[in-house]
């Protein structure tokens, strides 16, 4: 051992702060960048195409400017923008999160049910015909809220009491209640002879018509959770590392699971309620993040959450425009984003996922 | 000298039996225990009992008197370290850096941002395993040998008081093999930590041992100096007849050979 | 001289009064249906099954409802079809073959390819099948009188079809009047989440199209697209239709008002929405020109005479 060495590290002349740091404050401005272009792109793309000079007098509301162009702007695709890129962000980060405690890259938010006990919610809601809202959102949102948090609480449970704490009884239990909910949800559909094309286009998420309110009420709780998850990178730094590992650092595993759990179910729950089941964001964005900037949770969520809010504008973009006005559920769009993207992991990456 | 890290009547396991039975240890401060057994003999279930990470099934753990049980896992962390076997998860792609600095954990908590004393302690455990030069480098992409390194370098950056070593020489070259018993050495006489390794080569045990702990059959067979432990008549009974144990001619330190079986 | 004349006047008569009435029950039948398949009827069918509810207003608007022996639990038009023994639902999983089986039936007439499942296994049974498909007005006048042939009430479809073209080309002569400039933009609302409305291959879309107004979808081809709320606004209609039907939000000022970016639209500023009966404006069966005369009503109530319904 070269003892000289020795004393110029501790002297603190080298590797003081990490080289990455000065990484992720290029990194994150040019995501963030990125993000504001897509949105603008987005408020400018649709079935009425504006300039960027409309969209500059439809911001400011200039008298001067079209008052359909305004409208438009103000009441239909600012709201829908700012919740396409809330809810991406919401899917990716929950993804994220969920990979790390799974240790899994092929984890998504919806792993333990989450999507399935929302669409259970909503078609219940659907099918019984319940009428009280939540601020204005009518019946659907909070049923698919509510049943996203149910079905992550019975399959927690499940897991408790089937097979003791490990990941792999959650996932177990998760897999399981998910096929039942979803035999639920057709066993419903099929019984009450309802209008199928209402929950299908539930189920693969949209952003239709979704306004002001939607964003009011979405952004506490996607702020929450980001809170929080942010404040667990480093455990999920040891977690990925292995449970011993983790445990034997200190970190009690049973509670920071559940806390991880808790808040990405809360992100994933409220983007299925305001916007329906989208799939594919909360999984490729953490893998896209990770190749960019490596499995360190403190640069990895924050790059995720943002670029799953860049992937989701552009999907709702494309929504939108591909067969204008006709409007394609957003979920296709992203299907098929994702089916391309792990082939390409396939074939670049041979396999490995992480 | 008080021990630092010792157990009374401890009997460890996982599920229904118990794979160690009525073991009592004692660690100083300073002092390095080898523990060695054949294959089986519970030496790592022993380590995970020490470090808090399994109950155990009789007796108990104590850490400068205190029950480990009953101090908060974070509290353990700060004063034990292990650097296990092998990680269970290499395959993401964590690098060198974040792996070591996840060693600072205990002491800086969860939630804070590392200080300029953090780094610092990462720096120089990376340092001292010799792999600085890796710190870029993401877990999967390394050797067997380079990433046992690295996991005792995050074991060094806990700057704990104990030292649970997991068969620390296997995949190590011997350059590095070299390296390490005398990382052992310094970490007791320097930074007085007391030291608990398990050793599956015996060879390695004097150069670097002050104690040897002889597990088998469930239960601590000999306990004592590396002369009094690796004899003949203490080892063949647990291993076998096919070993001798020569003197160095230059440390008179005992060393354990194989001898195979007579032919012809 | 007298019974000579008597003598002949039946001896030329009988054959001449047998002819018309072989003329008008001259079995078997054979026709071509909305599937393209054959269908054969041996004798006049006296137990009929019908799988829509557009069919049981066709048979019992020629006359034959006395023989329909099984109905649709959504056959709710006329008033005595209510009663008749039901068969199942609309679609192909809900129709329980075995209850139509088990009436016996002579004839079944069903909808088209959404129950082609069930038509197979009937004709498989040996029981003959009429698949219906309706996709405009001529098709209704077709399947009118292929109802009519195969039941015996030739008579009776071609005065129905008579009545109904006449009416149609009352509204189209009245639509035609209104100069280009004063013909109103049509948004009809099929579902509200999502919003969906009507293309101009749809039937609803068609009406529009008839009564004088223009569809705002009328550029696309589908259906019942699934539309964006940008291109509603966008395309500014001057009326809103919508049915009245328990699916989906009610249709009422309020609630557009309420939906964002919707308070500009001409039609909900002027408080122009009207929502009419959902079965005359779907059911491809004799109401449908109930449904053209009251699309042409809510549009132009100026130029409607007060002959409509």
């Amino acid at each position: 051992m070269n003892r000289s060495r020795e004393f110029s590290a501790a002297a603190g002349t080298s590797g003081t702060e990490p080289a990455s740091g000065r990484r992720l404050g290029g990194w994150s401005v040019l995501l963030g960048v990125t993000l504001l272009l897509s949105m603008a792109a987005s408020l400018c793309l649709g079935a009425v195409t504006l300039s960027f000079e409309e969209l500059w007098t439809a911001l400011r509301r200039d008298p001067a400017g079209e008052a359909v162009q305004q409208v438009i702007l103000w009441d239909l695709r600012l709201p829908r923008t700012l919740l396409a890129a809330a809810v991406g962000a919401g899917l990716a980060i929950a993804g994220t999160a969920f990979q790390a405690i799974f240790r899994n890259a092929l984890a998504d938010p919806y792993v333990i049910g989450a999507s399935s006990g929302a669409a259970l919610g909503t078609t219940l809601a659907l099918t019984l015909g319940w009428s009280t809202g939540f601020a204005g959102l009518g019946p659907l949102p909070p049923a698919a809220f509510l049943g996203a948090l149910a079905a992550v609480s019975v399959a927690l449970l499940l897991a408790e009491t089937g097979g003791g704490s490990s990941v792999t009884s959650l996932l177990l239990a998760g897999t399981a209640l998910g096929a039942m909910l979803s035999a639920a949800v057709s066993f419903l559909l099929l019984w009450r002879d309802q209008p199928w094309f209402q929950v299908f286009n539930w189920l693969l998420g949209s952003f239709s018509g979704r306004g002001w309110s939607h964003v009011a009420v979405a952004w506490p709780y996607f702020a929450v959770s980001f809170v929080v998850l942010w404040f667990t990178a480093r455990p999920l730094d040891a977690l990925t590392s292995g449970e011993e590992t983790a445990r034997s650092l200190g970190l009690r595993v049973r509670a920071v699971r559940l806390l991880v759990i808790g808040a990405a179910t809360l992100a994933a729950g409220v983007a299925v309620a305001m916007s329906g089941i989208i799939g594919f964001v909360g999984l490729i964005a953490p893998h896209i993040a990770r190749l960019l900037f490596g499995a360190g949770h403190r640069r990895l969520l924050p790059a995720s959450a943002l670029l799953g809010a860049i992937l989701l504008v552009w999907a709702d973009i494309g929504a939108r425009s591909v067969l204008a006005p006709v409007e394609v559920p957003v979920g296709i769009v992203t299907a098929g984003i994702g089916g391309p993207f792990f082939l390409f992991l396939l074939k670049r990456r041979g396999g490995r996922l992480a | 000298m008080s021990p630092v890290l010792e157990t009374e009547a401890l009997s460890c396991g996982y599920g229904e039996c118990p794979v160690l039975v009525d073991v009592g240890l004692q660690v100083r401060a300073g002092e390095v225990l080898a523990l060695i057994g054949p294959n089986g003999s519970g030496k790592t279930t022993l380590l995970h009992t020490l470090d808090r990470l399994l109950r155990p099934m009789q007796g108990e753990v104590r850490l400068e008197g205190r029950s480990i049980w009953g101090l908060a896992p974070r509290e353990v962390a700060r004063m034990i370290a292990l650097a296990p076997q092998r990680e269970t998860q290499t395959a993401w792609p964590l690098t060198v850096e974040e792996a070591v600095a996840l060693g600072r954990a205990p002491h800086r908590g969860w939630l804070l941002p590392f200080t300029q004393a953090d780094h610092g302690a990462v720096s120089l455990a990376m340092a001292r395993m010799g792999v600085e030069s890796l710190a870029r480098r993401t877990l999967s992409t390394l050797s067997g040998g380079e990433v046992r390194r690295v996991l005792l370098a995050r074991a060094l950056a806990q700057s704990p008081r104990v030292m649970l070593l997991d068969e620390p020489a296997t995949y190590l070259d011997l350059h590095y093999q070299a390296e390490l018993l005398g990382l052992v050495r310094s970490l007791a006489r320097i930074d007085g930590m007391a030291v608990v390794l398990t050793v599956h080569d015996l060879a390695l045990v004097a150069p670097c041992a002050d104690r040897v702990a002889l597990l088998a059959g469930g239960r601590l067979c000999a306990v004592g100096t590396p002369a009094e432990v690796l004899r003949a008549e203490v080892l063949i009974p647990v291993y076998g007849p096919h070993l001798e144990v020569l003197i160095h001619p230059g440390t008179g330190a005992p060393l354990v050979l194989p001898r195979p079986p007579m032919t012809g | 001289m007298l019974r000579r004349l008597a003598v002949l006047a039946i001896v030329w008569g009988l054959p001449a009064s047998t002819a018309t009435v072989r003329a008008a029950e001259s079995w078997p039948q054979v026709v071509t249906d909305g599937l393209g398949r054959s269908v054969r009827i041996e004798r006049k069918p006296l137990r009929v099954v019908s799988m829509t509810p557009a069919n049981t207003e066709i048979l019992f608007a020629l006359g034959a409802g006395d023989r329909v022996v099984g109905v649709t639990s959504w056959c709710t038009y006329p008033e005595e079809a209510k009663s008749r023994p039901k068969i199942g639902g609309f679609a192909a999983t809900t129709i329980h073959l075995e209850a139509v089986v088990a009436l016996r039936p002579d004839l079944v007439i069903a909808g088209d390819e959404a129950q082609s499942l069930v038509v197979g296994t009937l004709a498989q049974l040996g029981i003959p099948v009429l698949s219906v498909k309706v996709r405009d007005f001529a098709g209704l006048y077709a399947v009118i009188g292929q109802v009519g042939q195969l039941v015996g009430e030739r008579e009776a479809a071609e005065t129905l079809v008579g009545s109904l073209r006449r009416r149609v080309e009352a509204v189209v002569a009245r639509s035609r009047l209104i100069p280009p400039e004063k013909r109103l933009r049509v948004y009809w609302e099929v579902f509200d989440a999502p919003v969906m409305s009507a293309g101009r291959t749809s039937m609803v879309g068609q009406l529009i199209e008839l009564a004088g107004g223009i569809n705002v979808f009328a550029d696309v081809r589908e259906e019942y697209p699934q539309v964006n709320t940008e291109a509603v606004v966008a395309r500014n209609p001057e009326v809103i239709l919508g049915a009245d039907m328990t699916q989906g939000g009610a249709l009422t000022v309020e609630i557009l008002r309420a939906r964002p970016g919707w308070s500009t639209i001409a039609a909900v500023r002027e408080g122009r929405i009207h929502t009419l009966p959902a079965d005359p404006t779907s059911r491809p069966g004799p109401r449908l020109v109930d449904g053209l005369e009251k699309v042409a009503a809510a549009l132009y109530p100026q130029t409607a005479e007060g002959a409509g319904r």
